[in-house]
């Protein structure tokens, strides 16, 4: 019991360094080849758990390996557009200029019902209104609606104003965040300003945004 | 570009680690099946005594390179080995007429371990 114990805990530091070597993405951003790594190094990681008589290095070698060819296969996509067409595949338009193409849908194996599904989800119920469509590599689908369909912008609007950044979080549960208070330069003093007078301090603020212009907003611990 | 640097010592490091498992494990089954045909020169000269002491030198050989094998190949692989060599001994003293099988049994065993390590082509498909 002890093995599988401690097998279990070694391969969770090593799944947890795998995953941040992989680095971040959401499950639905996945490419189809890290959607079959990611599938395909869970099932590896239960082996030597599953049977003790397997030695670990059997679980811990392929998934570093799958892991590290990722990141490696990654790096080299950024740097070839042929290598990236072979691990990713390319975005495949479906409607150009309003028009349905049937031939890249087929091609594809896109059906109708996925494309309606996926307009649906998208707030679009006619398909009339789309002017251009793709289907991404990841499966999800781009869409572009025509003119007069597209929400108003404030560009329509003439409304002008400086763009900024949004707020940020420098006080998390009672503790400064150096990182964000470096970026948005806010100093300690002027947080610790700041929250004098509204009669408080680090340790009693749940949350605390600033924003780029030092607009803030403050939650209070309960 | 620091995780592409990790994963490329990762992937250099694992082969050098596998070239390595090769090399210790060649020179490991070699010599086990050095002593087992030394038990059995012994054995069949008619000197019991030597090849008692040979079968003994063997089983100690296999202590040892059954804990370095555990960490490369299945238990059950070392396991049906650890059966033939606790055998060899028994087999010298009692004079019993299948020690020479039992020997060329490790042997073969020793070698196919060995030979599953290869990244050859009929191990690797």
């Amino acid at each position: 019991m002890s093995v599988v114990f401690l097998r279990a805990v070694i391969l969770y530091i090593l799944l947890i360094f795998t995953v941040r070597l992989m680095g971040k993405r959401q499950i639905g951003e996945l490419q189809p080849s890290e959607l079959a790594i990611t599938i395909l190094i869970s099932n590896i990681a239960t082996l030597p758990v599953e049977d003790t008589g397997l030695p670990l290095l059997t679980g811990i070698v392929p998934i570093v390996t799958l892991a590290s060819l990722d990141v490696i296969m990654s790096w080299l996509g950024m740097k070839s557009r042929l290598v990236r067409r072979f691990t990713c595949g390319k975005p495949v338009i479906i409607i150009n200029n309003g028009v349905l193409d049937q031939k890249s849908m087929r091609s594809i194996r896109f059906t109708i019902d996925d494309l309606s599904e996926s307009l649906r989800s998208q707030g679009i119920f006619d398909i009339s209104e789309v002017q251009f469509a793709v289907v991404e590599t990841t499966g999800k689908l781009s869409v572009y609606q025509k003119y007069k369909y597209r929400g108003v912008t404030n560009e329509d609007m003439e409304l002008k104003k400086k763009d900024s950044d949004p707020p940020d979080i420098v006080i998390s549960d009672g503790e400064l965040v150096p990182e964000v208070m470096e970026r948005l330069s806010v100093s300690s003093e002027w947080i610790d300003n700041t929250l004098r007078r509204e009669r408080t301090s680090v340790k009693n603020v749940f949350m605390m945004t600033v924003s780029p212009d030092k607009k803030y907003s403050i939650i209070l611990k309960n | 570009m620091s995780r592409v640097i990790t994963a490329i010592s990762i992937i250099t490091a694992i082969i050098a680690y596998s070239v390595f498992a090769i090399f210790v494990i060649r020179s490991e089954t070699s010599e086990l099946i050095s002593s087992a045909d030394e038990v059995r020169m012994y054995n069949n000269s008619g000197d019991t005594a030597n090849a008692a002491d040979a079968a003994e030198r063997l089983s100690d050989k296999w202590l040892g390179f059954e804990k370095k094998m555990s960490v490369f190949v299945r238990d059950d692989r070392l396991t049906e080995l650890s059966k033939a060599i606790s055998k060899v001994r028994p087999y010298v003293t009692a004079a019993n007429d299948e020690l020479n099988a039992e020997l060329e049994n490790i042997s073969r065993q020793l070698w196919l371990l060995y030979r599953s390590e290869l990244p050859a082509w009929y191990n690797i498909l």
